[in-house]
């Protein structure tokens, strides 16, 4: 029976070690407390606990610790060194009689030791990833290679049988203790990139809808299979088939194969992923890789691989998606495109022959632009038309015989094109576009702009099942909103705290969850999104009001709605962290200045002259008479209206044709202010009823690297589950109740 | 015949100290031989070391491993063990003897046999008055060495197989003996075994053999054998403390410090392995070791191990002597001091002392191999290049004679005069002389005739450890082997000696000759220089010493001065006539460089240009250096890599060749270079055990 005595007074507690390491490896405490030790760079200081005095040993030039174990028997000290060596040390109480031994396997630096219970064996692990097991007494040592990732823990169970290993890749393996492994606990597996400048995850994150699961980057070489739902990482696929090779030394990391493009096609049948290798001397390897899945395998299998399929870097790969808009039978296609200047069209083929039967993929056209450097190319929903970039022109192409349609050009901005989306559903006719600076929505009827918006877009994804767009800023905004309506749907500021990298929406089924929430755009698929510190992140509802600050947050853009809401609210954003820039403009293109468009851009990318003469005539009517509105409706605004450059919530120019047009262009105006009302009601009693606040959910991303031990990231996992309790009505009612309380209590005063 | 002969002429630009021609020669076949064994005198400060082929020699550890003398290897007399008894030093061999060395006249003093086969091992007892030998019947041989002699004493009981180490305990009579499989403690006044430990074997039908053994004052018994194991016993309950798979292979030799704490080991495997002995649990005196260090510096087999004060040396196959720091393997007290882990030293196999003799006015040099004399015609051209060309020889160089000693016996020395007329060559006991014709000696063919001169009968010269011709051919002056000066007259018909001075040492080991034939200066290990004069058969003046043995000595060409080179690396210049160290010497002695002074090989010979007094050319195997007496010497602090920056400055040193054997000038601006190149040097090596090594 274990008892416990109740101790008077508060624990009392001394300091041993001042300037200490936060890493646990670094220290350590004798058995029964005879002593206890700290690494530090090149010295170690060891105490002896009674007497608290210390002594220090230092080794070589050129060496540092990196890591400390005692032995149980208490003769004996093993220290790792970034060498590669393990010194164990005895007599290590007396400064001058201390004997040293080394043990040396390991080339590069040691990341953990661990005796086992008896202290007859020691465990030590690094980066060659591979757990060595030694017998100083006998100079045995026995290896347990390939474990994928370098090693960053060892613990020893209690009763010796079982060791557990804490791998860089987010993996915590339970091994017996003749190296068969027992169990694995695998939670998102991290990339091992650590300099800041590289993307950890250069093929993004997708959405594979056979296993309703994320898809991206995973141990070097491969791509994991995420299940947001079940929180927990389905597989990991081996696209380059090559093993991992620790490098020789850890400041030239060895340039591995990384799989830097994966796309699904819509079913998910198909899987394509492009594979790149450049060390930057030899020649650059690089391979699109198709592969099907086959269904008695559960697994997907390599069909075709393409060497060198482009000669410079791929910026896009995507299959042609199947809608129910879409025509019956179309083939199957996917599109490459990369800096090389050509963008390339595969098509699935039969490869039948006497001996069997087999599809084959195989490029069908190639496209180039005026010499440029193609960027992102997209599908429309329905795979009839297909956008590629090319430097700032937007083009868009027939896929099924590769024609050229037509060319996006806004000759105000001359910046690299960034990203392009179509739209989906109810905006289908709409192409959203992002440069350096803008975020543009196109028509694409009338191939003109809808509208634009000042805005350093870095990540722009679509829900595949509603028309909503989320975009990214480079000050990690998060903006919402539907192509056809520069209104946005949600917005929340600094949802993360590095850079965000890609993002996808997921479909579910917690359509309820949802609804009548701020977050009610996620009814159909959830977002998710991951930033450079390798977290993976969703917004999802909160129950905690402690949080509220962050819901005014979200409220507060909706005070003094402005003509454009998006336009405001981000300029509002871009304010806030750069008050000295001048943002807050929502371009329109002046009537002068379309001519000069018109007449400044290369005659073969214009549309006809018939499609240019009456959208010309028209804005300059519609000018005079907006004008007359606009001095009806706000006098104090004439001074702006008067100048050409003035700022307006739409985009003049565009529409169809002649008068029909115009009414339009009248009944928008009305109806924005309305909207715009709508909006002001809505969100006031969005905020009043649902008082939705957002948590940004982290999802596992680990940071056990450093700072945590193998016991610790158990309690994480705990905690990430903890998140996902829903909100209750009850909950609900509370959060109302107080706010009408506080409501009336203010209409009183 | 040599298989490749390499006689180059090259031209050599040294630093604006002129142009020279070089004959680069590269047929001296030298060959390094492995190193057997090897024991310290601490008393003496010497080591004792013994080669392969039976030859021993003697490193003075004080002056910084100078290679004081050689004593040539005769045949089928191997040398297994060596050991000090003060300073009488005993080998024995598988040639069934025990031999006590006469370290002045270089050969076997007293012998005796073992009477039970051949000897593998030998030891004394700590007060030096008995030696045991180790031998092929397996039995135990105690010889008596108490008064100066050695005889043989007594037997143990025989074992049924060989011994092949042996140690004998510091304080009590008992003797530790390694054989086939087991190790046995003898009591030295029964004679009888008293214990024996059984060792266990890896394989069954393979028997382990216990190659080195030595013997703790706690009764701590150490063994290395052929499993690569170093054991660590209790020799009083005949127990195993703890057995370290410490080798790959065989543990040839096993070494203890003085403090009894450090144990190092070494074998086929050639990485060293240091055992620190630690304090295993409190209130107990069972004895830990651990493995600590391991040092792999060694490319063959390690024979031989010794802790000499503060550092391991070890040699073995690969013919080098390597020095470690002991502080730096051991804990802490060499990092505090900053000291890097490698500080370890080579000491290369090659001679001390120069073993070519050039006739400079025809062209002919002399090499000097153990049992043969080699005399060839050197290439010549006329042609001239730029630094760094390769002359075209207009013919090629010419074996001319090849002498062999008879009945295997060692030569200590030769010479040949400046006209290649008159040959001489010492064995140990007889001087034999020789008066050489040659005639067309530039044809292809050159005709060659020798004559030897016999001794005269009523005064035959002593065997010679050094010896030089006057340059009037008239005289040769020589060393004799027991260490006297002796003056040695020449006639067409014989050769009588003429006088013997007084013998002022006893370990004289440098002579050389003023080129007025008026003057002889020796040098001996007491750092001693004396200098007499030929013609009126005196002694002249002594150099005063100056703590450090002389490497090289040399007269100026006006014969007023000697110039010597110091293992301190100083060179000095004695004013002969004024009986004084000259003006330069007075003004330079303590400025020279650092970089210079902590050169390890030491300066092998020594000479003036005969073109330009003020130029002394000095070279040891590694670099050859023109040191020009007008100039200043640089700073102590600049190193040789800034010293090649410097436009004026009094070293000029060139670094081309590697173990260079000898370099002299000729007139007319020529160089004789005798390189032997790493690559050939070692040539002759067997196979090391394969080592794997992470990276390759």
């Amino acid at each position: 029976m274990m008892t416990i005595k109740k101790l008077k007074g508060p624990p009392r507690s001394t300091c041993l070690f001042q300037r200490c390491s936060n890493d646990v490896g670094k220290a350590c405490i004798g058995p029964k407390g005879s002593y206890c030790v700290m690494v530090n760079k090149k010295e170690m200081i060891v105490k002896n606990l009674p007497k608290n005095k210390p002594v220090k040993h230092r080794i070589d030039r050129k060496q540092e610790f990196t890591c400390v174990a005692g032995n149980p028997n208490g003769q004996c000290i093993a220290t790792g060194c970034n060498d590669g060596k393990i010194f164990l040390w005895y007599n290590f109480l007396s400064e001058d009689r201390a004997v040293k031994t080394v043990l040396h396997w390991h080339s590069l630096a040691l990341r953990e030791l661990c005796y086992t219970q008896d202290g007859s064996y020691l465990l030590s692990g690094g980066h060659e990833c591979v757990l060595v097991k030694w017998h100083p007494e006998s100079s045995y040592k026995d290896y347990m290679p390939r474990l994928g990732a370098p090693l960053n823990h060892i613990v020893c169970s209690p009763n010796n049988l079982l060791y557990a290993t804490c791998l860089n890749d987010n993996v915590i393996q339970l091994v017996t203790s003749n190296f068969d492994i027992q169990n694995v606990y695998q939670g998102l597996t991290r990339s091992p990139h650590v300099s800041n400048t590289s993307n950890p995850f250069p093929a993004g994150v997708t959405y594979d809808p056979r296993s309703e699961a994320l898809v991206l980057n995973g141990k070097p070489g491969h791509i994991q299979f995420y299940s947001v739902q079940e929180d927990k990482q389905l597989y990991n696929l081996d696209i380059v088939c090559q093993n991992y090779i620790s490098p020789e030394n850890l400041n030239t990391p060895l340039e591995v194969t990384e799989v830097i493009q994966a796309s699904f096609d819509s079913n998910g049948e198909w899987l394509a992923t492009i594979e790149y290798w450049n060390d930057g001397v030899m020649t650059p390897e690089m391979r699109l890789k198709f592969w099907q899945f086959n269904t008695e395998k559960q697994s997907f299998v390599l069909n075709t691989s393409v060497e060198m399929p482009h000669e410079d870097t791929v910026h896009s790969l995507v299959f042609r998606p199947v809608s129910s808009t879409s025509t019956p039978g179309m083939q199957h296609m996917a599109v490459t495109s990369s800096s090389d200047g050509k963008f390339k069209i595969w098509a699935l083929v039969d490869d039948t022959d006497i001996y069997r039967s087999n599809r084959k993929w195989t490029c069908e056209s190639v496209g180039f632009y005026r010499n440029l450097p193609a960027g992102k190319a997209a599908f429309s929903e329905d795979g009839s038309l297909l956008a590629v970039l090319f430097g700032s022109c937007i083009t868009v192409w027939n896929p099924e015989n590769n024609l050229f349609k037509v060319a996006l050009h806004n000759t105000m901005l001359q910046d690299t094109v960034k990203h392009v989306v179509f739209g989906n559903h109810g905006s289908s006719h709409c192409l959203v576009s992002t440069t350096e600076k803008t975020l543009t929505v196109w028509s694409l009827i009338s191939c003109s702009v809808l509208w634009s918006a000042s805005t350093q877009i870095v990540c722009l994804t679509k829900d595949p099942l509603t028309d909503i767009v989320a975009a990214f800023t480079s000050s990690r905004d998060l903006f919402v909103f539907r192509p056809i309506d520069p209104t946005p749907l949600f917005s929340h500021a600094e949802v993360s705290d590095s850079t965000i990298l890609s993002a996808a929406f997921v479909p579910h089924s917690k359509k309820s969850l949802y609804e009548k929430t701020t977050l009610s755009w996620q009814s159909q698929s959830e977002l998710y999104f991951l930033n450079k510190d390798q977290e993976l992140l969703a917004v999802s509802m909160e129950t905690d009001r402690k949080l509220a600050k962050k819901k005014e947050d979200v409220v507060s853009f909706e005070q003094n709605l402005p003509q454009s809401a998006l336009s405001l609210l981000m300029s509002h954003h871009s304010n806030k962290l750069r008050p000295h820039s001048s943002l807050n403009k929502v371009a329109r293109q002046p009537d002068g200045k379309f001519m000069k468009e018109m007449f400044s851009s290369a005659p073969h990318v214009q549309p006809s002259v018939t499609t240019l003469c009456q959208p010309f005539i028209q804005s300059l009517m519609i000018l005079s008479e907006e004008r007359r509105k606009q001095g009806q409706n706000d006098s104090d605004d004439d001074d702006l209206s008067e100048e050409e450059d003035d700022i307006r919530p739409y985009q003049t120019v565009s529409l169809d044709s002649g008068l029909e047009s115009d009414m339009e262009v009248d009944t928008v105006d009305t109806q924005s202010v309305e909207v715009i009302n709508n909006s002001k009601l809505q969100t006031e009693s969005d905020s009043d009823e649902n008082e939705a606040a957002v948590l940004i959910k982290k999802k596992t991303k680990n940071k056990l690297r450093n700072e945590t031990t193998v016991t610790a990231i158990c309690e994480k996992l705990d905690k990430v589950k903890m998140f996902e309790e829903k909100v209750t009505d009850e909950d609900l009612q509370e959060i109302f109740t107080q706010d009408y309380s506080w409501f009336s209590s203010s209409s009183k005063t | 015949m040599p298989l490749h002969v390499f006689m180059v002429a090259e031209c050599e630009n040294t630093a604006k100290m002129g142009e020279f021609r070089v004959h680069h020669v590269r047929f001296f076949e030298w060959t390094p031989k492995s190193i057997q064994c090897m024991s310290y005198n601490s008393s003496k400060q010497r080591l004792a070391l013994s080669r392969c082929d039976g030859s021993l020699e003697l490193w003075s550890i004080k002056d910084g491993w100078y290679q004081e003398e050689i004593i040539p290897g005769i045949e089928d007399q191997s040398i297994e063990d060596l050991v000090w008894q003060g300073t009488r030093l005993f080998t024995a061999g598988l040639d069934g003897h025990i031999r006590e060395i006469d370290l002045v006249k270089l050969n076997t003093k007293k012998s005796c046999h073992s009477n039970a086969g051949p000897v593998w091992c030998l030891a004394s007892n700590s007060a030096g008055t008995r030696l045991a030998a180790g031998t092929e019947d397996g039995c135990v041989v105690l010889l008596d060495t108490e008064y100066n002699v050695l005889e043989y004493l007594t037997r143990f009981d025989s074992q049924d197989s060989r011994i092949l180490c042996i140690s004998w305990h510091s304080g009590e009579d008992l003797i530790v003996t390694g054989g086939i499989d087991n190790i046995r403690i003898w009591s030295v006044s029964s004679g009888k075994a008293m214990q024996r430990l059984t060792v266990a074997r890896t394989d069954k039908n393979k028997e382990t053999v216990i190659w080195s053994v030595i013997c703790l004052s706690d009764m701590t018994i150490v063994s290395g054998d052929s499993r690569g194991k170093t054991s660590f016993w209790n020799g009083r309950q005949g127990t195993l403390i703890k057995s370290i798979q410490s080798h790959k292979a065989d543990v040839y030799c096993l070494a203890v410090d003085s403090t009894e704490n450090i144990v190092v080991s070494s074998g086929i495997d050639s990485s060293v392995v240091q055992f620190n002995y630690i304090a295993a649990r409190e209130n107990s005196d069972w004895r830990d070791w651990v493995g600590t260090l391991v040092h792999n510096q060694h490319t063959h087999d390690v024979r031989a191990i010794q802790i000499i004060n503060k550092y391991v040396v070890t040699g073995g196959v690969d013919t080098n002597l390597i020095q470690f720091n002991l502080s730096s393997i051991g804990s802490d007290v060499g990092h505090k001091r900053h000291s890097s882990e490698n500080k370890w030293k080579r000491i290369t196999p090659v001679p001390q002392k120069s073993l070519v003799k050039v006739a400079g006015d025809v062209n002919v040099i002399l090499l000097q191999y153990t049992y043969h004399i080699e005399v060839w015609r050197l290439g010549f051209t006329q042609n001239t290049g730029n630094n760094g060309d390769i002359l075209p020889l207009r013919s090629n160089p010419i074996k001319l004679i090849q002498l062999k000693t008879k009945g295997g016996v060692p030569i200590f020395c030769s010479s040949i005069t400046q006209d290649a007329s008159f040959m001489s060559y010492s064995d140990c006991d007889t001087l034999r002389f020789y008066s050489i014709t040659l005639e067309n000696l530039t044809d292809i063919q050159p005709g060659v005739s020798m004559k030897k001169i016999t001794p005269a009968t009523d005064s035959p010269p002593d065997g010679a450890h050094c010896m030089c011709f006057t340059s009037d051919k008239t005289r040769l002056v020589t060393v004799t082997s027991s260490s006297c000066v002796q003056i040695c007259s020449i006639q067409p018909a014989s050769i009588s000696v003429e006088h013997t001075f007084p013998q002022l040492s006893e370990s004289l080991h440098l002579l050389d000759v003023s080129k007025d034939d008026q003057f002889a200066a020796v040098a001996d290990h007491d750092c001693n220089v004396h200098v007499y004069n030929l013609n009126s058969i005196q002694h002249v003046c002594s150099v005063p010493r100056q703590g450090h043995q002389v490497s090289a000595l040399s007269f100026s060409p006006d014969s007023k001065m000697v110039v010597m080179a110091y293992t301190n690396q100083k060179i000095f210049e004695f004013d002969v006539n004024q009986m004084e160290f000259s003006d330069w010497t007075k003004k330079h002695s303590q400025s020279f460089m650092n970089a210079w002074l902590k050169r390890k090989s030491k300066i092998t010979k020594i000479s003036y240009n005969p073109n330009n007094h003020n130029q002394l050319f000095l070279h040891d195997e590694q670099l050859f250096c023109i040191l020009d007496k007008t100039q200043n010497f640089p700073h102590i602090k600049r190193s040789f890599e800034e010293l090649k920056l410097e436009k004026t400055t009094a070293f000029h040193i060139c670094m081309k060749y590697k173990f260079l054997f000898h370099l002299e000038v000729l007139p007319d601006n020529w160089l004789v270079a005798v390189e032997r190149p790493q690559l050939d040097l070692y040539s002759s090596l067997p196979e090391a055990l394969k080592r794997k090594k992470f990276g390759t």
